[in-house]
């Protein structure tokens, strides 16, 4: 009985694991082998996979939906660029305090939110999406954000005790803290966790029957969402060093969702998936037109949306499982 | 007091707007149970199509009666090849399509014409008879009223207006008496983009054409058809003129213009987590 344990594929559920441990590997070989604008974009990519998996594991296993996620990333770039650049604390505290305030954001969002169906949910956060930009440049926060100026944030030092340049000390944070957060996921999603949320999801009444308290875990979910994204929007704000109301425009918020469906809504590595799809897709497509990544971005909306509804990840998910079944019957026939 | 008035008119004039693009809302959320986030897309096209046609030195009211006949048949196409064939039972897949829609629309619209600013002039000049208003503003709320007007008649008085409300009311029933079901719902997308084509043509001379001049009013549109009630035509016209007026009052003398849009924000959540039925709609109840 041995024989299918060496069969499974590398991402699988049996070996997550190995798999995990392969992406950590790869990740750090590419901080010495990439440089220069091929590493800031590798770093993009760590960004935008933290902040899609909060918004993978919102929507795509709470069932709830947020087209307004750009907030939270703004929340994190904003507290993160006020801490460093105007109460001088240091990089690696003050994301995490961002990540904090991007918690409580999220709960708060969270709660109203427990009392409305898709559609309103839908509605209220489409609208904070486009409220977001006039919302960081008023008159009542512009002396801690800058207004339409937005905010300079001094560059982070470089570790140069073990030889890291300025770009690859910040792609390390990043991949620290998307380990972290990707290592928590799998964790929590794999067990009792993971089965309410997708219980909820599914039929919340037979959840809420089941004794899983819905409230609780569809409200701690936003709070979770909101935290990870809020913390990609912090590691993205110290990476560009600057923050403005033009970087969290509504399009930002649809972005994410963009790589979230791409990647595969119900799947914790189509977040790196879709980020990948919406960090490189637009260099090439932006030689055609300036219009032309948004083009195709719609037009992979709907096709996701009801073709692949499982994503890229679902794609790959169902090759792996093709090759390892020809691979059995090829081992089984003489 | 005179400047209280002033403000309390343009909002009126802008509430017309709203109520226009909150019907259009309305006629497809009734037809087709989508809301259709594509809506202030599917109005800024007709805009620069009206204002291509203008380009041509076509007179005004040609261009604009050519721009609504285009409209009506770019909405029942959405429908026809789009809406139709969205499987209905996925909520998240239909909101994710409709902000597919939104985005081509607007990706393509900047793709032919730019992301530039154009000028659109407005077809009304002279006095104004009302003191308080622009002539643009007066001749844009006329217009709208008259539009609102003219759907009311038609879904009042018509045959095919009847079948339209059969269809969205009960559409096993409508198809047994002989009603083309699927045809009314093209023809209610078809109805809804003309009207949100006013919107937009009487939007532009306020703001400029640009491929995001209807982000903003759509979000003030779903406010006002929220605040009337999303399953109430007459409500989220009222509830569009109340938008109006009171994010032009709370503009001016609360919180500033540049916040306008918050409010609208907090407008719509407030309404949602407490009376989303809004004021004038129904309650809908659904069986466990």
């Amino acid at each position: 009985m041995a024989m299918p344990e060496r069969n499974a594929p590398l991402l699988s559920a049996k070996s997550p694991m190995i798999g995990f441990a392969c992406c950590v590997i790869v990740g750090i070989a590419v901080m010495f082998f990439a440089s220069g604008y091929l590493l800031l974009q590798c770093t993009q990519i760590l960004v935008f996979a933290i902040a899609i998996l909060g918004l993978n594991i919102l929507s795509g296993y709470n069932g709830q939906v947020s087209l307004g996620h750009g907030a939270f990333f703004a929340i994190g770039g904003y507290v993160t660029a006020v801490l460093i650049a105007k109460l001088s604390v240091p990089f690696w505290a003050a994301v995490p305090v961002a990540g904090v305030a991007s918690l409580v954001l999220g709960l708060l969002i969270g709660l109203p939110a427990l009392r409305l169906e898709m559609l309103y949910l839908a509605l209220a956060t489409f609208s904070l999406a486009v409220a977001v930009p006039q919302l960081l440049k008023n008159k009542f926060v512009e002396g801690w954000t800058g207004g339409v100026n937005g905010l300079q944030i001094p560059k982070v030092q470089p570790w140069a005790a073990v030889g890291l340049d300025r770009d690859q000390t910040i792609y390390l944070y990043a991949l620290i803290a998307a380990v972290i957060v990707f290592a928590m996921t799998i964790g929590l999603l794999r067990g009792r966790v993971g089965r309410a949320l997708m219980a909820i999801r599914d039929h919340a009444l037979a959840a809420e029957t089941m004794g899983v308290d819905v409230r609780r875990f569809k409200t701690a979910t936003f709070g979770v969402s909101a935290l990870f994204t809020g913390i990609a929007g912090g590691i993205g704000a110290v990476a560009t060093s600057f923050v403005s109301p033009d970087t969290y425009s509504f399009f930002l918020s649809i972005t994410l969702l963009v790589g979230a469906v791409i990647g595969g809504l119900r799947s914790v590595s189509g977040a790196l998936f879709g980020a990948a799809f919406v960090v490189l897709m637009p260099n090439y497509a932006e030689r055609i037109s300036q219009a032309a990544p948004w083009a195709i971005y719609g037009l992979f909306l709907i096709v996701f949306a009801f073709f692949m509804p499982s994503g890229l990840a679902g794609v790959i998910r169902s090759v792996q499982a093709r090759v390892t079944a020809s691979m059995r019957s090829g081992a089984r026939t003489p | 007091m005179e400047g209280f008035l002033y403000q309390l008119f343009a909002g009126l004039a802008m509430g017309g707007i709203y109520a226009c693009m909150g019907l259009a809302l309305v006629i497809i959320y009734q037809a087709t149970h989508v809301v259709n986030f594509a809506q202030g897309e599917m109005a800024m096209l007709s805009t620069y199509l009206a204002w291509t046609l203008l380009g041509t030195g076509m007179p005004y009211w040609v261009a604009m009666i050519l721009t609504l006949l285009a409209s009506f048949a770019v909405g029942a196409l959405v429908e026809l090849l789009v809406i139709r064939r969205i499987p209905k039972e996925s909520p998240l897949a239909v909101v994710i399509a409709m902000v597919g829609l939104l985005v081509i629309i607007n990706s393509m619209v900047g793709w032919v014409f730019t992301y530039d600013t154009k000028d659109f002039h407005t077809p009304f000049s002279g006095k104004s008879p009302v003191p308080m208003l622009s002539s643009h503003e007066f001749g844009a709320l006329l217009v709208t009223l008259v539009v609102m007007g003219l759907v009311f008649l038609f879904f009042r008085f018509t045959r095919i207006g009847l079948g339209m409300r059969a269809a969205a009311a009960n559409p096993v029933s409508a198809k047994l008496v002989g009603i083309s079901v699927g045809g009314m719902l093209s023809l209610g997308w078809g109805l809804a983009a003309s009207v949100g084509a006013v919107a937009g043509v009487m939007t532009a001379p306020f703001v400029y054409l640009d491929p995001n001049m209807m982000m903003s009013i759509i979000i003030y549109a779903f406010a006002g058809a929220l605040l009337g009630g999303i399953t109430n035509p007459w409500g989220a016209v009222i509830g569009g003129f109340m938008v109006g007026i009171f994010e032009n009052l709370v503009g001016a003398y609360v919180v500033g213009s540049e916040l306008k849009l918050s409010v609208a924000l907090a407008l719509i959540v407030a309404i949602v987590t407490m009376k989303p039925e809004g004021l004038f709609g129904r309650r809908v109840v659904h069986r466990v």
